[in-house]
């Protein structure tokens, strides 16, 4: 009788497995930590980041009959529209490059942009059954929406890679150029829907405002139309101030043209960029500690 | 060690700024807000919490208690860090996990299985981990069938069932736990309670709010009663709780005592019980009394106008406000007669049967065949009992055990016996 007992209780403490009698009780972070403490949190989380976008990936394609291929339709959709409209009858220029292949050169990064901002910036709000109810660092929402575009971002490659092969496309060293632009794509894009879903929390006009947001900034990157249209005297603005459109036109560039990106411009899009991401997370954190009184 | 420490904390909301607003909203307010006195904004605040400090030992187990909206469910959602103190520090040594109301942060869309997996990371753990608890949380669960099956298919109950399951086995350094066992049918109840106990003896430091008492008192080694954001009381769960049901119930049973008397009106007051006391076996007025011991009650009174042939009750409700006894002297009292003026009419037990607990006492004067008492205090005193004469079950009755000697036991039984 005692021996089940004591049996009992040594698999109890087995089960329970709790710290020993003096645990090293690791102190949490604090609200008002600096951002690089911040970021190490981010880092310890990195397990939940992977999970959540797992998630999101699931969810958006469950019950949905083409599943994951929606990521490749999307833009192969609108590059054959495109080419339909803009470059047999409306006889848009493409700098002599095919309009297919001229237009999901653009078309694949600018969806990766476009599908970041359209599901990161509510993405708080429409995880609010778990903001309310549990701790995590609340960013991981956000860029888990974003990490998920970057994914369908890498399955759509894949039709890429076929059109270049298609179209015997030669490639030149200048390829490489696609590293830097997508990770200063990638700091535009977090630092954008850090800023602007936090505001959404706050102001739900964001929401309405986003599609028609998505829009004029697809007609003001060049993604149906060469840089070359622009007017030289101001193509100047339209790059400086357009940090997407110095990257939309990079990638072109690159990988199409055999091109490097215009380098001063570029630069300038990193400088940007990484300003956008660092003020965008120091907003965030800011406005963090409140979004589950207002959500 | 301390393993929550509370300090001077205080949680403000803007009653304007409850949710989020749209910029169009928000400029005719800073508009209005130009014009108006700043004193305007002071009235718009509302603090859910007023300057709360207290500590938490490692180890501890501590009940939040108080009426709705007093800021029980903001006290753990501060300590789980869902929100933030508008002034004041808090220290949580440790990792949390928290039950916050009625689901844990599931996401409907998901199965029960990815949501564990999804739980178990947020509180930190690696996959691996959870896959070693895994069988342990869904047999403490019991929703084997329906493991696979999204969440949002899931009744409420399976909802808290499959929470606690998960908070429970993850072994936090501080498990919070608002509210959401009262969802789960009794058998599960009681086995959270029993859980919880075993992460008790375990050293496990949790905070836990109910407005079930009884699990209160069992449970809690210190009890918070909170009042509008205030700590009202703090202490032993007994005498915390009692604190608290006479706060509730005195305002309760003054309305009720005042309908009764106007119903009662054309008696014009013609007695009044004044008070209800008990005392000991030497006559020294007492608060509690254990089990198995004498008790004394004495109900004090006061006639206008003598009352022939009076009826004299005494009720004793338990907290969860069960009638567990009731003494009458229609029953057992012989016939009497009362004068003008004050008396006192006491009631003597030999032996208390009441189970260890907090009651709560009523007493009532009526004329016999009548259904209108006198008067009548519903439950307004209280009564501790300790643990005295050991109890399981719900009461103890004075008995007397005896072993029969042989020649009483009768030839053919043991006859059988022998078989
Ligand atoms: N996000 C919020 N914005 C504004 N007021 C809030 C918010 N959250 C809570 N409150 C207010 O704070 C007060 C305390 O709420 P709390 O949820 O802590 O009450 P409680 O003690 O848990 O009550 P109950 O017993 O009903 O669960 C309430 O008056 C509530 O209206
Ligand atoms: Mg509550």
């Amino acid at each position: 009788m005692s021996l089940r007992l004591v049996k009992k209780t040594e698999q109890l403490a087995e089960e329970l497995a709790l710290p020993g009698p003096e645990p090293a009780l690791e102190k949490t972070i604090e609200w008002n930590d600096s951002l690089f403490a911040h970021a190490r949190e981010l880092l310890r989380h990195r397990e939940l980041l992977w999970l959540i976008t797992q998630r999101e990936i699931k969810v958006r394609y469950k019950q949905s009959m083409f599943g994951a291929l929606w990521a490749v339709l999307q833009p192969f959709s609108l590059m054959v529209v495109f080419t339909v409209f803009f470059s047999w009858f409306a006889r848009m220029q493409s700098d002599g490059i095919p309009y297919p292949l001229f237009s999901y050169a653009a078309l694949l990064p600018w969806t990766f942009f476009s599908t970041s901002l359209t599901f990161a910036i509510p993405s708080l709000i429409n995880n609010s059954h778990i903001i309310t109810k549990i701790y995590f660092p609340r960013e991981i929402v956000p860029l888990a929406s974003i990490l998920a575009a970057f994914l369908d971002f890498v399955i759509a490659s894949g039709i890429f890679v076929l059109m270049l092969v298609f179209y015997r496309v030669t490639l030149t060293w200048n390829i490489l150029y696609v590293l830097p632009l997508a990770t200063i794509q990638i700091a535009y894009t977090v630092g954008i829907c850090l800023l602007l879903s936090a505001f959404t929390v706050l102001y739900r006009d964001v929401r309405h405002m986003l599609p028609l947001l998505i829009q004029i900034w697809m007609f003001v990157t060049p993604i149906l139309y060469p840089v070359s249209v622009v007017p030289a005297r101001w193509r100047v603005w339209y790059l400086a101030l357009n940090p997407m459109a110095v990257i939309i036109d990079g990638y072109r560039r690159a990988v199409v043209q055999g091109l490097p990106p215009q380098l001063p411009y570029l630069a300038l899009a990193a400088l940007v960029s990484g300003l956008v991401v660092w003020m965008g997370y120091i907003y965030f954190k800011h406005l963090e500690r409140d979004f589950a009184d207002i959500i | 060690m301390k393993i929550i420490t509370v300090d001077q904390v205080s949680k403000r909301y803007r009653i304007s700024r409850l949710g989020a607003k749209s910029i169009r909203e928000e400029l005719a307010r800073a508009g209005h807000r130009l014009f108006a006195r700043s004193a305007s904004r002071e009235k718009e605040d509302f603090y859910a919490l007023r300057d709360v400090s207290f500590e938490v030992e490692r180890g501890e187990t501590v009940g939040f208690i108080g009426p709705n909206g007093s800021g029980k469910s903001t006290i753990l959602k501060l300590l789980a860090r869902i929100i933030y103190p508008t002034l004041g520090k808090i220290t949580v040594r440790g990792s949390v996990a928290s039950l916050i109301e009625v689901g844990a942060g599931f996401h409907p869309e998901l199965t029960g299985r990815e949501n564990i997996f999804l739980y178990g990371s947020i509180m930190g753990m690696k996959r691996s981990e959870v896959r070693a608890k895994f069988d342990r949380i869904v047999d403490f669960a019991e929703l084997e069938r329906f493991i696979d099956t999204p969440v949002k298919r899931y009744s409420s109950g399976m909802y808290v069932r499959l929470g606690f399951a998960v908070a429970a086995h993850i072994n936090p350094h501080v498990l919070l736990i608002d509210e959401v066992l009262a969802v789960g049918d009794a058998s599960f109840q009681s086995k959270c309670q029993q859980r919880i106990e075993e992460l008790r003896h375990n050293g496990m430091t949790i905070a836990f709010v109910s407005h079930d008492m009884s699990a209160v008192e069992r449970l809690c080694s210190r009890v918070f009663f909170l009042h509008k954001g205030i700590i009202q009381a703090e202490g032993e769960p007994h005498q915390v709780i009692s604190n608290y049901f006479s706060s509730l119930f005195f305002k309760h049973d003054v309305d009720e005592q005042r309908h009764r008397v106007a119903v009662h009106n054309e008696n014009d007051r013609e007695a009044e019980i004044l008070g209800v006391r008990f005392l000991d076996r030497v006559g020294a007025k007492v608060d509690a009394i254990a089990t198995g011991q004498p008790m004394i009650a004495q109900i004090e009174f006061q006639v206008s106008r003598s009352i022939e042939d009076p009826v004299f009750e005494l009720f004793f409700y338990s907290i969860d406000d069960r009638l567990h006894c009731h003494y009458t002297t229609a029953l057992t009292g012989d016939r009497i007669q009362l004068l003008q003026g004050r008396g006192i009419v006491e009631i003597e037990v030999d032996e208390l049967g009441l189970a260890p607990g907090t009651f709560r006492i009523g007493a009532l004067l009526q004329r016999r065949g009548e259904d209108m008492p006198c008067d009548w205090k519903p439950r307004q005193y209280l009564l501790k009992v300790l643990p005295g004469k050991k109890v399981r079950g719900m009461f103890y009755s004075p008995h007397r055990w005896r072993l029969l000697p042989p020649s009483e036991t009768p030839k053919q039984q043991e006859e059988q016996n022998c078989l």
